[in-house]
């Protein structure tokens, strides 16, 4: 009955923001009325009515939104433990701004999906991504925007009311997790080596920024401001940090085969979250006068006096990377004297996140069409035959490895500008993973498709797993142990039902399922053969 | 291209010296920066001379790690040496054999001092879920990537790693159990998982920490050895020569290696190639439950996260050998075994041999990718 009317991907479509507007309600109906908007656009056949059909699809759809978000604001959060939704964003006007950015977004993307001319369509398309990236911070923190008390900082001090969630927190990282994913795929999505250890390269970006952009080395030397070198400088020392690690670690073993090359570059991920682990208590002293100087029985002081000292050995040891305990605060970019960066104000980051990905992507996408990039293609198709035509495989193969670890580099710079905190827990094997999710899910080789995996995973990630463990406990609370509702039972089930405790398998889930049924990724890589004939 | 054939004679003195200064360089550059590591030749020199037992003591207690490490890893190189895959999810499948032995140790003893037999007994469901295991998963998320690029089902062997490591991790919610009917006396040993999903687990003991050369030697006696250690090395020994028993006299395990050397070959000659290879992860995951009996009893805890760790090294030692080859991962399991047992007692941290052991991974990958055993495309499995 639903299949005569709607295509496959229109019901795909009404079933992700359906699901979507059931856990989210609130202001979030603006965001997904726009996504399914867009979903819907891009499911319209190439027919002659394609735009009438799609606005009449995104009516529909956009109703049945509303009517789940009403449902949400007026049943679902009544339960207990849920989020307060200010009145203003589930009021009839609200509703019916939804209605009309889903209405116009299906228009809109049907009519650009149907343009005959392959450039202009793309053109079309980057042009509505980009109005919409560069308007999702000023819509989305607050239902009521007054303009009046105006803060580019921190938008929701001029909300009346602040929204329910913030959403910007999230996609600033899944900007920097899209930025690594990209990194990823030229390494992985290109040149075909599975790189397993990526997270090492990420690490290194971050603790340069770390190590060069806080007080944490100055404190110990004296003068704390020695090694406060300000964010703009040291995002290059970072990328180029990492990107020397990638040559470093890519130069022994890109000889090796594909699965021996996965197991190696795991242990970098490895090695390097523990090098930085145990770097809190440095002594290094010039290793031909210790070894006299131990094998002549002194140990402790004594050797050090014998012997002759490079690095922090009298008094305290040289304290690199606060070991488990971490670096904090890592300072934030300045612009001029004009404005500092703050934690919590997400807006100025968001921009300095987004222009990062989209130079990237730039980059990456000229870097691909050029000689080396079609070098890299041609290694992954097949190896023996690059090698005949001239192609140097080590010399290709670091090449990746060194430009993919420098876009991780960049990633990580940021991100510990950005949490202003880095620990070497945030950087251990399930992100190398997670990164590879990001570029299997999306379409390795595809860099729409790899940031479209980013974009799922860190929606489920850091979004959907979080709504849906306060939705369940509410009604879990609300609904099924109403009576008990704190008792030991209820604490069981709870446990037992959080969504977040099942992020890994759910990760682990995506890359099984995607190697059985879609290897190629939702977006596959548009090569020579595989392009769609006009 | 090759530089030693263009005429360089102006050079060749010079380049005999950096054959000589480059090794040198690095040495001292290692030694420079090892040294956070404990890295400090002239200290663990005067430590080892200083009391020399510890090397024979570390060699003990390395050789029970290699016992437990050796049954990992040959679940690791007979999956490689006969579909050339590296299965991520074997360090998992081990981990849940761990959790398995656990709760049935624990489960059948009812809280009281689980005896010897049942210990024993555990054998027998841990072999039996984590054969199981591995065979259903090889059957439904291996199989059908088996004529795939080789990537594709590492990646997908990766992705159960992590499904198997969240289930372990989960396996944890249930301490809430007992809580919950607290009336219900025959739930109350799961107590046992932990306070949080994520703590280590305790296995009991159940043999006694004593050393047994004191009745021999009297209490004076520098060495130390206790029943576990005896224990986990009989019970490897007993492993691998029933499964080199299994390969070398039965039809199957003749089937198995007709599959490694030649598959289209072992089909013709009427060899169901699908079945032998389910065997082979059946035989390798029994292996690994072995193992996580061994390394309970031996080691005392188990968490979700043991089994990294311990596939790393099982990985290592079965690549040390040369992968693909059963004897070569005893040996490879003997040296990471000592080696890391030793660096744990002379590194200033243990986390430090898990680097060590990758860096011999990395150097025995890049210089002798073939191993100590191995030959390239030789004997497998």
């Amino acid at each position: 009955m639903l299949k005569k009317i709607l295509n496959r991907g229109e019901i795909i479509a009404v079933a992700l923001t359906a699901f979507l507007a059931l856990i989210m309600g609130g202001w979030q109906i603006m965001l997904v009325a726009v996504l399914a908007g867009i979903l819907i656009g891009l499911a319209a056949p190439h027919t002659k009515n394609a735009v009438p059909r799609a606005a009449a699809v995104g009516l529909g759809i956009g109703l049945v939104i509303v009517a789940i978000t009403s449902f949400h604001n007026t049943t679902l959060n009544t339960l207990p433990g849920q989020e307060v939704i200010p009145p203003e964003s589930s009021t009839l006007g609200t509703y019916l701004i939804a209605l009309g950015l889903c209405v116009g977004f299906a228009t809109l993307t049907a009519f650009i999906h149907n343009l005959h001319d392959d450039r202009k369509r793309q053109i079309a398309f980057i042009a509505m991504l980009g109005v919409l990236a560069f308007a999702f911070p000023f819509f989305e923190q607050c239902p009521g925007l007054k303009w009046d008390n105006f803060n580019f900082g921190d938008m929701s001090a001029g909300c009346s009311v602040k929204s329910n969630i913030l959403w910007i927190g999230p996609v600033i990282v899944m900007f920097i997790y899209g930025l690594q994913a990209m990194g990823l795929n030229i390494v992985a999505g290109y040149a075909g080596l599975l790189d397993l250890g990526y997270v090492a390269f990420f690490a290194i970006g971050a603790y340069t920024m770390g190590l060069l952009n806080s007080q944490q080395l100055g404190n110990q030397i004296g003068s704390p401001n020695l090694f406060v070198w300000g964010f703009w400088l040291v995002i290059w020392f970072a990328a180029a940090a990492a990107a020397f690690a990638g040559l470093l670690f890519g130069a022994p073993t890109l000889r090796l085969r594909g699965d021996y090359l996965a197991i190696v570059t795991l242990g970098f991920g490895e090695i390097v979250p523990i090098v930085v682990k145990r770097l809190d208590a440095v002594k290094i002293f010039e290793p031909i006068s210790l070894f006299i100087a131990q094998i002549m029985g002194k140990t402790g002081d004594a050797a050090a006096q014998a012997s002759v000292c490079l690095v922090g050995c009298f008094g305290n040891a040289l304290d690199i990377t606060s070991g488990t305990k971490g670096i904090s605060p890592i300072n934030a970019p300045q612009l001029g004297d004009v404005y500092t960066f703050k934690v919590g104000e997400f807006v100025p980051w968001y921009f300095v996140a987004l222009i990062l990905l989209v130079v990237s992507a730039f980059f990456i996408f000229r870097l691909r069409a050029s000689r080396i990039g079609r070098a890299w293609v041609s290694i992954r198709e097949d190896e023996l035959a690059a090698n005949a035509m001239g192609i140097d495989l080590v010399k290709t193969k670091l090449t990746a490895f060194i430009i993919g670890a420098m876009f991780s580099g960049f990633a990580g710079a940021f991100y510990a500008s950005f949490t202003s905190f880095i620990s070497p827990d945030a950087f251990d094997f399930s992100i190398s993973v997670i990164i590879l999710a990001m570029v299997i899910l999306g379409g390795s080789g595809n860099i729409t498709g790899v940031l479209l995996g980013a974009s799922i995973i860190m929606l489920i990630d850091r979004v959907l797993l979080d709504r849906l463990k306060v939705i369940i406990n509410g009604v879990l609370q609300g609904v099924v142990f109403r009576d008990v509702a704190s008792g030991p039972l209820s604490v069981f089930v709870n446990s037992l039902t959080d969504a977040t405790a099942y992020k890994i398998a759910i990760f682990g889930l995506i890359l099984v399922v995607m190697m059985k049924v879609r290897p190629q990724g939702i977006l596959p890589e548009q090569t020579a053969a595989r392009r769609r004939p006009q | 291209m090759d530089k030693s054939l263009a005429p360089s004679t102006a050079m060749p003195s010079f380049r005999r010296v950096g054959k000589i200064l480059l090794p040198i360089a690095i040495i001292y550059l290692v030694l420079l920066f090892g040294q956070p590591a404990g890295l400090e030749p002239g200290r663990l020199i005067r430590e080892i001379l200083g009391n020399p037992t510890i090397l024979v003591q570390q060699l003990i207690s390395g050789l029970a790690n290699a016992a437990i490490v050796t049954i990992i890893a040959i679940g690791y190189t007979m999956v490689y040496g006969i579909v050339e895959m590296v299965n991520f999810a074997h360090s998992s499948v081990f981990m849940l054999g761990t959790m398995v032995a656990l709760l049935f140790m624990v489960g059948l003893s009812g809280g009281v001092r689980t005896p010897l037999w049942l210990a024993i007994l555990a054998f027998i469901p841990a072999m039996l879920f984590c054969g199981g295991l591995n065979a259903v998963i090889e059957r439904f998320a291996y199989r059908s990537l088996r004529k795939q690029p080789k990537i594709v089902s590492m990646i997908a062997a990766l992705g159960m790693d992590f499904i198997l490591q969240n289930v372990g991790l989960q396996l944890g919610s249930f301490v809430k159990l007992p809580n919950a009917f607290p009336d219900n006396q025959s739930i109350q040993w799961l107590a046992v998982l932990g306070n949080q999903a994520a703590s280590p687990k305790a296995f009991p003991q159940v043999l006694d920490s004593v050393n047994i050369l004191e009745p021999i030697f009297g209490p004076d006696v520098p060495l130390r050895i206790v029943p576990a250690e005896v224990m986990v090395i009989i019970t490897a020994i007993i492993l691998v020569f029933a499964l080199t028993w299994f390969i070398g006299n039965t039809r199957a395990g003749k089937a198995m290696r007709a599959v490694a050397q030649n598959p289209a070959a072992a089909a013709m000659m009427g060899i169901d190639v699908d079945r032998i290879i389910n065997l082979t992860y059946a035989i390798g995951g029994a292996l690994a439950g072995g193992a996580a009996v061994m390394y309970g009893l031996y080691k005392g805890n188990t968490s979700w996260d043991v089994g990294f760790v311990n596939g790393l090294y099982s990985f290592t030692a079965a690549v040390v050998g040369g992968i693909g080859n059963i004897k070569g991962a005893a040996l490879g399991a003997l040296m990471i075994g000592v080696i890391s047992s030793l660096s744990n007692q002379l590194l200033t941290s243990s986390d430090w041999s898990k680097a060590l052991v990758f860096v011999i991974l990395v150097l025995v990958l890049v210089f002798k990718p073939t191993g100590i055993l191995g030959s390239e495309g030789g004997e497998k499995a």
